[in-house]
């Protein structure tokens, strides 16, 4: 997990380690709660929060409730989510889960 | 071997040194064939004479082709032949060049003859042994070409009529089938496993099934004949006759599955012992495993718990019999016997191979009956998985879908990366709801997984049965809802519905069955989740 500076706003990136699957999320939960608790000093000044699927290969139904339930506390706080998934497959399922509708997504970053 | 019977080639081109030779190995007792060079050597050494030259003693040094060449000449025409290089001293390069180009021994000159005919009585020895090993293994290898003939592999597809698949590790093993009707309704199909891959294994496998099919056809019962086999080898397949008692003095042992198909009456009727229970793969619904493994091989124990137990059949399912190989490779590569048991039959098409069989450390033999008649490769669908998982399992799902993704491609590797992946994730949204649900993570319950695939069809289905109450929500309602609100349940059911080509959900969703097509992915959904 970083920050990074783009021209006018703070990206808080999150590196998931590999597939977003019901057996690997913890990780990028816990991630994604140092950003969005309330009172963590991770959670100051970003307005676009980034989770970096590069190395998944799939995305199962308890990895897509992980992202619902993160998006909805990044709308909450007014910031937009973002997700690099250069994955023909994993860009597939965020597809026709309609996710894409609500996520920005990179496929090439 | 008397040196009276070995003929000893010398090639020689001063003519003092090579009447020496001569003399010196004729006292000996050998036939000498004197040569002067190398062409004249070639010459005796034609296809059809070079089997009675038991040596070959050669100078290096000779006008034309010189000793190392023709050394290896002859190692081309016929390996077994020792040859002796002779050279001059200190020649220490041309001695290690001599024993690369494959010679067994050489002398410097001046010649030590003591040193001559003892090299020479221990090249003759070695070019025996060597010609008898060769002729053992071309008749080891006929003998497996004899044996791949019994086991009817030329059998063509009908009613009944097992096709046979047999690996051996070596030429010839101690896996055999056969299979014969004692009357035109039954048909009976036994597979042996002997212990060992040599020829004595390959012998005694032969003889019992010679023993089985004698007895059959005289009356005796099944039963009778494994216990007199039993008998049989406990009293004769060790050297003092005394009966053995512990595994470690097994002399030989059979592991033997016996099944009887009665058409007519619609049971099979099933008696193993050391080999792994038949499989009855029905053309729809759970894979059966008949009996069970709790026999001992014969020639173990002298007393045998014999238990036959009879299995009704429906037309149209097949029956696969296979030696404990299978078995044991398929838990190497990592798939299900099955998809195993699959690709074997598909590696005999014209234009296949099964490059893990470079893996097998056992014989392999497959047997499959097909009672539809239908050729096996092609049958409609064949069942890759048929598993049950227990409620506990959900945290070894990466294992199962690893499982699965390396025995869906052994059947069928042709299946693109987009379709695999959307197959791995439906099974698992699906297997995960009924272990999570279904079974509600409860160790004593457990969830039937199938995976069945048709390469006919191009068309991979998955069935995944839970115990559990099932739900009674509107998938329909639910994606209306899920498109706006975003709620985090039952998002794997939806998930299915996209991946699979069609999805059906039986007695309240307690029964998920999916099809997938190898080519096309399912249109894209009208509903937003």
């Amino acid at each position: 997990m970083n920050m990074a500076h783009h021209s006018d706003a703070i990206v808080a990136i999150i590196h998931a380690p590999g597939d977003l699957t019901s057996t690997t999320v913890e990780p990028v939960r816990l991630a994604a709660d140092k950003l969005l608790m309330p009172d963590s000093v991770l959670a100051q000044g970003w307005t676009i929060l980034r989770l970096e699927l590069t190395t998944a290969k799939m995305i199962d139904s308890v990895g897509l409730n992980l992202l619902v339930s993160i998006l909805k506390r990044v709308q909450k706080r007014g910031a937009s989510m973002q997700i690099v998934c250069p994955d023909p497959n994993v860009k597939r399922t965020l597809a026709f889960t309609r996710l894409d509708h609500h996520i920005k997504l990179i496929i090439n970053d | 071997m008397s040196p009276v019977a070995s003929q000893i080639l010398v090639v020689e081109d001063d003519p003092v040194s090579r009447r020496i030779l001569e003399m010196a190995l004729g006292r000996q007792g050998y036939q000498v064939i004197a040569a002067e060079n190398a062409a004249e050597a070639q010459a005796h050494l034609s296809p059809a004479k070079i089997s009675a030259i038991n040596c070959v003693v050669t100078d290096y040094l000779m006008p034309g082709i010189n000793g190392l060449e023709l050394l290896i000449w002859i190692r081309q025409q016929d390996a077994s032949l020792a040859t002796i290089m002779v050279t001059a001293q200190n020649e220490k390069d041309l001695i290690a060049d001599s024993l690369r180009g494959g010679a067994v021994d050489f002398l410097e000159k001046p010649l030590d003859l003591k040193k001559l005919r003892a090299a020479v009585t221990r090249a003759v020895t070695q070019t025996c042994h060597q010609r008898h090993l060769a002729q053992s293994a071309s008749a080891i290898r006929k003998l497996g070409l004899v044996q791949q003939r019994m086991l009817g592999a030329g059998n063509g597809p009908c009613q009944g009529i097992p096709r046979v698949y047999s690996h051996p590790v070596h030429d010839a093993g101690g896996d055999h089938f056969n299979h014969f009707r004692p009357t035109a309704d039954r048909l009976f199909c036994l597979l042996t496993d002997v212990s060992g891959h040599d020829v004595q294994a390959t012998y005694l496998s032969a003889f019992f099934q010679g023993f089985v099919r004698g007895a059959l056809s005289r009356g005796a019962s099944l039963e009778e004949i494994f216990r007199d086999f039993n008998h049989f080898l406990l009293n004769n397949t060790n050297d003092d006759g005394e009966s053995l008692h512990t595994v470690e003095e097994v002399a030989a042992s059979v592991a033997v599955c016996g099944l009887l198909v009665d058409f007519s009456a619609g049971t099979a009727t099933v008696i193993t012992q050391g080999a792994p229970p038949p499989i009855y793969l029905p053309p729809e619904g759970e894979v059966q495993v008949l009996g069970d493994n709790n026999g001992v091989p014969l020639g173990w124990f002298p007393e045998l718990s014999l238990h036959a137990t009879t299995h009704p059949f429906v037309q149209g399912g097949v029956f696969c019999l296979w030696t404990d190989g299978l078995g044991d490779l398929a838990a190497r590569e990592g798939t299900s016997p099955l998809s195993l048991a699959y690709a074997l039959q598909q590696s005999r098409e014209p234009g296949t191979s099964l490059p893990c069989l470079t893996n097998a450390t056992d014989d392999i033999l497959l047997a499959v009956v097909d009672l539809a008649g239908e050729k096996v490769p092609e049958h409609d669908f064949w069942q890759v998985i048929s598993e049950r998982y227990h409620g506990g399992q959900a945290a070894e799902i990466d294992r199962l879908q690893s499982y699965w993704r390396r025995s869906l491609l052994l059947m069928a590797p042709e299946l693109p990366a987009s379709r695999l992946h959307d197959i791995l994730l439906g099974s698992r949204e699906a297997l995960l709801n009924a272990l999570n649900h279904g079974c509600r993570c409860d160790g004593r319950q457990s969830a039937l997984f199938q995976l069945d695939c048709s390469r006919q069809r191009q068309l991979v289905r998955v069935t995944v049965s839970d115990p559990g109450p099932g739900h009674k929500f509107d998938i329909h309602r639910h994606e209306q809802r899920a498109g706006q609100d975003l709620p985090t349940e039952h998002r794997g059911l939806i998930l299915m519905k996209y991946l699979a080509n069609r999805l059906r959900l039986d007695q309240h969703g307690t029964r998920v069955i999916m099809e997938f097509e190898f080519q096309s992915s399912p249109p894209s959904p009208e509903f937003n989740l």
